[in-house]
């Protein structure tokens, strides 16, 4: 029951009790406002759900403390019960059509945790010591073939984890990137992610790729290649929600993806806006070996996926098809493409050109956003754009500027920049503020 | 639909852990069972809990135990190309006297018969190949990894394990439990005292390797009997298979067998030691350098600038052939014992 009506609820009966309402009265009022019909008892399901965790984890407890004791094929036992009865009851309850059906997700995710610990249990039992990551690829896989089939966020989120383990561990222990995750996360939970309109998935699998790229582009690429994969995919997920809008992206997810590009390109510019940095990570070298060629895969790939997307955006604001670009958002692209002209063609031998560059590339989206917020009155973009201002002037006090006057200067700079645009921002906004009185 | 659709992938799920399960169920059942000698080094698993960490002596494989294709490989380790980490190879087996298996070659395709064990090439060298056999973790409860670990270091010092392993007949091998040795091997080391400077009791170097203390020990509950040590050809010094890029080699490694008489049988009560001493500057003991011509053999103390220079001492009892008939002969123990590695320059592993 919703709790307006809950509270509406028990405030009649308790009318009725003081006499304050006649009965029938009473009865009126409650058909005016019924519970919904299909309610969920989650005061049942929480305290149900806590019991069932506690009541799980001192049985492991004290199988664990009696692991020793048990024969072999008592150990195989307990690990194929517990699966089975926690998919048997999951997947009962969730045939159901209402609360319960949640309930069952919950018990389905709790077998595939099973299944996971099985794996390692049975290793345990056999003494097993073959090759640890396969294990979290099977698990990986299992959680995947329930997230499609029920479908499932819960599982979608554990395959994600356990694909990202598998490939992450063969990386540091055995140093063999796997190439193929990536493909398969793409292939198989981002579009889960965009089928339940799930945000958290997105940021997940979103976090996992970028995770996986940069390890597996570094093997041979190092830090720079790294470097300039997260700056292609941010630039790219810009222009993707500006292409994805149109067709129904959820307000959540749009805010996934904004947050994902702005921050990882802000922090890429923000990076090379450091002299020594825009030296070192803008050296692109590649270390001769196996699958030496990997680099100029992932690179070509992202760079071509964000400069696609960016001219289509550019094509599709020009038919109207979509709103039209933002004065800042040429920006993006265009860094994207210098970067990479200055880390192919060695252009490092002026880090502080290419430093001050990005500089201003900061310092032009930051002045963009200010004067984009104070126009439309969007304290959020005001605040945003002083914040990268702060924090460009304040990381030069420490690297750029050699004097106190020079430092001092720039603060100078920086307060008159803020008391203009809190004054350019009230001139903006008085029109505004005088319709809505005069209204 | 979707219900059959989630159906599957659970039964998917349970299958693949019953396929794992019984697979290894069945090789335990039906395989044959052999001993494999280790070295243990013992770690903690957060996934998997308290293990003891299993090092074989067949997983240290040099060249020449290498069949043509795997020595081809060890070649083309140090130039870029394709990786062979993870690599199957088998591991052909003979079974010794006390009924532990060693290691006659290693092969790169399955052998039609015989004994072995199928394993994944982990590092190659141009001089040796590290092979896992995934027989390397011995799982059990915290306490007794820890009772295991302290009998290792303390009461067991210097006692091999045995492993028993169940292998099936495409080389999957299972491991079911362990053995102990009934004798263990310890050596002390007698180092040069260290030169100290003037009036500090600071010391400046020295240490250099004298001679050993070497005992063998028996560590079982009935007498076992042992070919005295101090017979000449009963101990040998052969170098570490894993340190010893420096090519060092015992001058009498290609000495004629040990001839013991009926006085050398020596049994052994339980707990009892038999300890020799051994002068490793008498000249029967010298080292040199076979690749050099201008080597001369000198004692280990005058290579301890050899930094790669690792040997350990072997006691080797002669075949049962070769021993006098008596009595005591039946309980002679016809195992190859090895001591921890130990330098030229006084250190030991």
């Amino acid at each position: 029951m919703s709790t307006p009506a809950a509270w509406l609820s028990s405030e009649i009966d308790r009318w009725v009790a003081d006499q304050i309402i006649t009965p029938e009265q009473a009865a009126r009022l409650h058909a005016l406002y019924p519970a919904p019909p299909t309610a969920r008892p989650w005061g049942l399901i929480v305290f149900f759900g806590i019991g069932a965790v506690v009541v799980g984890l001192g049985v492991v407890l004290l199988f664990a403390y009696n692991w020793d004791a048990i024969p072999k094929a008592g150990k195989l036992a307990i690990v194929f019960a517990s699966i089975i009865a926690a998919h048997g009851s999951g997947l009962l309850l969730w045939r159901q059509r209402d609360w319960r059906r949640l309930l069952g997700e919950g018990f389905l995710l709790l077998g595939t945790m099973l299944f996971g610990a099985g794996l390692w249990l049975v290793a345990q039992i056999y003494h097993i010591n073959e090759h640890f990551p396969t294990a979290f690829l099977i698990w990986g896989l299992g959680a995947l073939g329930l997230a499609w089939a029920l479908p499932s966020v819960g599982q979608a989120l554990v395959a994600t984890f356990m694909l990202t383990a598998w490939a992450s561990a063969e990386r540091f222990a055995f140093e063999a990137p796997v190439h193929a995750a990536v493909p398969l996360l793409l292939a198989t939970v981002v579009p889960l992610a965009w089928r339940q309109r799930s945000a958290l998935l997105l940021a997940v699998v979103l976090s996992s790729l970028y995770l996986l790229m940069m390890l597996n582009v570094s093997d041979r690429g190092g830090g720079s290649a790294a470097f300039l994969v997260a700056f292609s995919v941010s630039t790219g997920l810009l222009a993707l929600r500006r292409l994805a809008v149109p067709h129904g992206l959820p307000r959540a997810m749009d805010g996934v993806l904004r947050f994902f590009g702005l921050i990882g390109f802000l922090l890429c510019a923000f990076i090379i806006g450091f002299r020594d940095a825009a030296d070192d990570v803008l050296e692109l070298t590649v270390r001769p070996g196996r699958d030496s060629a990997a680099p100029a895969v992932y690179l070509v790939g992202v760079f071509a996926f964000a400069v696609g997307t960016w001219i289509l955006t550019a094509l599709r604001a020009r038919r109207r098809s979509i709103p039209k670009l933002e004065l800042e958002e040429p920006i993006f692209p265009l860094a994207l493409v210098l970067a990479h002209v200055l880390a192919l063609t060695g252009a490092t031998e002026w880090p502080g050109l290419v430093a001050a560059v990005f500089n201003l590339v900061l310092l032009g989206i930051a002045t963009a956003w200010i004067v984009r917020g104070c126009r439309e009155g969007h304290v959020r973009a005001i605040i945003l754009g002083s914040l990268v201002v702060a924090a460009t002037v304040f990381s030069r006090y420490f690297d750029l500027f050699d004097s106190l006057a020079a430092r001092g200067l720039a603060f100078v700079i920086f307060g008159v920049l803020l008391f203009v645009e809190g004054f350019y921002y009230r001139r903006l906004r008085e029109p505004a503020a005088a319709k809505g009185d005069a209204a | 639909m979707r219900t059959w659709l989630v159906l599957a992938v659970i039964v998917a799920q349970i299958g693949t852990l019953a396929f794992m399960a019984g697979e290894r169920e069945w090789v335990v059942r039906t395989g044959r069972t052999i001993l494999l000698r280790t070295a243990p080094v013992d770690p903690l698993d957060p996934m998997r809990g308290a293990y003891v960490r299993l090092d074989y002596e067949i997983a240290h494989v040099p060249r020449a135990l290498c069949d043509d294709e795997i020595a081809r490989w060890m070649t083309e380790a140090s130039h870029p190309g394709p990786s062979r980490a993870d690599a199957v190879v088998y591991a052909l087996l003979e079974i010794n006297r006390v009924g532990v298996a060693e290691l006659r070659n290693l092969a790169h395709d399955r052998p039609s018969g015989g004994h072995f064990i199928r394993g994944r090439i982990q590092s190659l060298g141009s001089d040796h190949v590290r092979v896992r056999y995934g027989v390397e973790a011995l799982f059990m409860e915290q306490q007794a990894a820890k009772a295991l670990e302290n009998a290792i270091v303390q009461e067991k010092m210097g006692v091999p394990i045995n492993a028993e392993v169940a292998v099936n007949s495409r080389g999957l091998g299972v491991l079911k439990g362990y053995r102990w040795e009934p004798l263990g091997l310890t050596i002390t080391l007698r180092r040069e005292q260290p030169q100290r400077e003037p009036r500090t009791t600071r010391p400046t170097g020295g240490g250099a390797l004298l001679g050993l203390v070497v005992e063998l020990k028996n560590h079982s509950e009935s007498p076992v009997a042992i070919v005295d040590p101090a017979v000449e050809g009963v101990l040998r010094l052969i170098p570490d298979a894993r340190r010893n890029s420096d090519g060092l080699a015992w001058v009498r490694a290609a000495s004629v067998a040990a001839d013991p008489g009926p006085e050398d049988i020596i049994v052994l009560a339980p707990a009892t030691t038999r300890r020799v001493d051994i002068d490793l500057r008498s000249p029967q003991w010298h080292v040199f350098n076979p690749a050099d011509a201008g080597s001369r053999p000198a004692p280990l103390s005058e290579f301890t600038d050899s930094p790669n220079a690792w040997f350990r001492i072997e006691y080797a009892p002669p075949p049962p052939e070769g021993l006098p008939q008596r009595e005591a002969t039946a309980l002679v123990r016809h195992s190859t014992l090895r001591s921890r590695a130990f330098s030229p320059a006084g250190l030991i592993d």
